[in-house]
This record gives structure tokens, C-alpha cells and sequence, in this order.
């Protein structure tokens, strides 16, 4: 059996169970799969270890009906069939599956009610949420984020060397000099941030991320558009056209930024448990 | 084993696995599978219930391009620990009335 089997039919056997309930142990199952694949086990050997799907949610249904009786009375609600009492936010009866309607009884109540295909569709999206597979774009953020630490380093370095130059002192660039190394490093150490933010899950990494490109891209255009307007405009130095360079650098900012944004969007959820 | 023997023998296994430093749920059962036997659908339900109760959280973390959940011991979970050890020493006392008299294989 391979492992996408296994999941569907895990999920299937425990669609009577609460969205969160059952979305929580397929990413346990899931978890578990993956480990013991990573430990040198091929897919099948690994399933098998797991048991067999029917076995594994007759215990996971067991032990929720367990937990649901030794919760206090009070706020739960009695299946019209078999008399259990369950709490109030099943949408099924775990014991024998007889399905709750219940009225809507509020706007956010009415709102939470999924548009189509009921809990058990919504338990199959949370599982496909899960199941993404991440390391190709995993690679890329890190490479994004360490190419631009990188390029930084550089231009920090370019800094220092022009400060040591004897012609620097009195030249009046030092302010611009500072300025320089004080906003590099500053994004450097919110480099830092976002690449954290995003190893560890953070709720607000995309969007730190995500601000992490926008920065330069900003920047840039603003450089670009002040020396236009100085040169073309003000005469200073005569007719200046867009170098192709900085045209490259706006369009690469903007063709980063977009599908980024995109990606992030679609999978918001897996950043908020 | 005695399975209600067994239950809070593993609940105090779990809360020893995560306690020097945080862990996953395979490597606790790689952990614990020398002294005790358990599998994954034994452990899970220990997991929440411990998580129900307080003694531990758990956290997601990114791992080789995929999810995995982070078990860390809190401070009520390190409190059931050492009532577990303090408790032991009654237990050995019980132990050695039972088995009194009767010699070592």
C-alpha cells in the first residue's frame, strides 16, 4: 500500500470525526510515514509499520470516544440515535456516524458553514494542504534570501574599502558613507528575521519574506526614478536614458514578487495552526 | 505487560523522552521502544492527552521540505515527572511485599 492509499483510506474511516480531529491525525500518520522513510525504510515497509487503516482508526475513534466521556456534562449535545452524548462542535456522532444538522444560528455560525461537500471534502483539503511538497521552493527562498545577504556583504565592503581611501576624509561622503552601512546592515539582520520567521513557521513569515524582496525593489526604484527626473530634467549631466541594467533589476523584482505573493496566498494556511 | 500497569509507565516514558531536549513522534518511540513496546497509535493518544493536560506543546517545524510537530516539555509535564520518582519508592515497597519470600529466577 503506498502511502497516498493509506492517507485516503485513514481519512475515509475517519470521517465522522471533528475537521480538526481527523485533519490532526492524518498529519500525525503522515509525520510518522515520512520519518520512518527517512530513517532508510521504503514506502511500503513504512506504511505496513504503521498497521493496517482500519485498525489505526478504530483506535483513534476509541480513544475520542473515550475522551468525550470523561468530558463534563453540560455543553454537549445527545445523538438522536444512539443516545451518546457528544460535544457540541461534532458534526457527527463518533459513535455511529449519525450526521448533526445543526441550524445556523448566528452570521459567523453561518459563515463557518463550508460552501460545498461538507466535512468530509473539508478533511481531504486539510490533508492536501499538509501534503505539499515544499523543497523546490524551499530551495529558492533560501537561495533568494542568501544571494541578497550576499550582494549586501558586498556592498558593504565596498563601503569600507572607499571609507579607507585617502581622498574619502573631507570629501563630504561621509554621511552618505554611514548611511550606507547602517541601512545594510539593518536589512542584513532583517534577512536574518524573515529566514528564521520562515524555518521556524511563523505565522508572519510570508509576509516578512515577502517585504524582505519588495525593500530593494522599492529602493531601486527610487534611485532610478530621482536620477532620471535630476538628470533628464535638471540638466545637471546632460540626457541620461535607462541604463539596461537598471531595467533588468525593476523587471527581475517584479517577476520575484508576483508568483511569490501568489504562493504564499495559496497556501496561507499552512503558516496558521 | 499489564495494560493499566503499562499506561502510566508510558505517559512518564514520553514526558522523559522530551525532557533534556525537544523530540518528534518517531524518535520518541525509537526512544522508548528498547524498555517498553509501544507504536505510533498507542503514542498518539498519550501525546494529546498530555498535551490536554498541559504537560507539553507542541510546535510545527519545517524538516527536509515537509512538516514536523516538535514536542516540548512545560513545567507541569517536569512536575509529573518527579511525582512519577517520588511515587516509584511506594511502588518498590508494594513490590517487595508481592514478591516477598519468593526467590530470583
Amino acid at each position: 500500500m503506498t502511502k497516498t492509499e493509506f492517507l485516503s483510506a485513514l481519512r475515509d474511516e475517519l470521517r465522522a470525526l471533528p475537521e480538526a480531529d481527523a485533519a490532526r491525525s492524518l498529519e500525525y500518520y503522515h509525520e510518522m510515514i515520512d520519518d520512518r522513510m527517512d530513517d532508510g525504510m521504503t514506502e511500503e515497509e513504512a506504511v505496513a509499520a504503521v498497521g493496517d487503516p482500519g485498525e489505526v482508526a478504530g483506535e483513534i475513534l476509541r480513544e475520542y470516544a473515550a475522551s468525550e466521556e470523561e468530558r463534563e456534562g453540560g455543553e454537549g449535545i445527545r445523538c438522536p440515535r444512539c443516545s451518546k452524548v457528544v460535544g457540541a462542535e461534532n458534526r457527527f456522532c463518533p459513535r455511529c456516524g449519525y450526521p448533526f444538522e445543526k441550524e445556523p444560528n448566528s452570521v459567523s455560525d453561518h459563515l463557518a458553514e463550508p460552501k460545498a461537500g461538507g466535512p468530509i471534502e473539508a478533511i481531504s483539503h486539510n490533508a492536501r494542504e499538509a501534503s505539499y511538497d515544499l523543497r523546490w521552493y524551499r530551495a529558492l527562498i533560501w537561495f533568494v534570501i542568501w544571494f541578497q545577504a550576499f550582494l549586501n556583504g558586498l556592498v558593504l565592503i565596498d563601503t569600507f574599502s572607499a571609507m579607507t581611501d585617502s581622498s574619502f576624509a573631507g570629501s563630504g561622503a561621509e554621511s552618505w558613507a554611514w548611511t550606507n552601512v547602517i541601512t545594510t546592515v539593518l536589512y542584513i539582520v532583517y534577512l536574518v528575521i524573515a529566514r528564521r520567521a520562515l524555518a521556524r513557521w511563523k505565522k508572519h513569515a510570508p509576509c516578512l519574506y515577502l517585504i524582505s524582496l519588495f525593500i530593494p525593489f522599492l529602493a531601486r526604484v527610487a534611485a532610478v526614478t530621482v536620477s532620471y527626473i535630476t538628470c533628464n530634467y535638471f540638466g545637471a549631466f546632460g540626457f541620461i536614458p535607462l541604463s539596461a541594467d537598471d531595467i533588468f533589476q525593476l523587471v527581475e523584482a517584479v517577476v520575484l514578487f508576483i508568483p511569490n505573493l501568489i504562493y504564499f496566498r495559496k497556501r496561507a494556511a499552512l503558516f496558521t495552526e | 505487560m499489564d495494560i493499566q500497569m503499562k499506561r502510566g509507565l508510558l505517559d512518564a516514558a514520553v514526558l522523559s523522552a522530551i525532557r533534556d531536549k525537544d523530540s518528534w513522534g518517531y524518535q520518541i518511540i525509537k526512544d522508548i521502544k528498547p524498555y517498553v513496546d509501544i507504536s505510533e497509535s498507542t503514542l498518539y493518544p498519550i501525546l494529546r492527552r498530555l498535551e490536554a493536560a498541559g504537560c507539553l506543546t507542541v510546535r510545527t517545524e519545517e524538516y527536509s521540505g515537509r512538516l514536523r510537530k516538535y514536542y516540548h516539555i512545560l513545567p507541569a509535564g517536569r512536575a509529573r515527572l518527579d511525582a512519577f520518582r517520588d511515587e516509584w519508592k511506594e511502588v518498590l515497597a508494594v513490590y517487595s511485599y508481592i514478591v516477598r519470600g519468593e526467590t530470583a529466577p
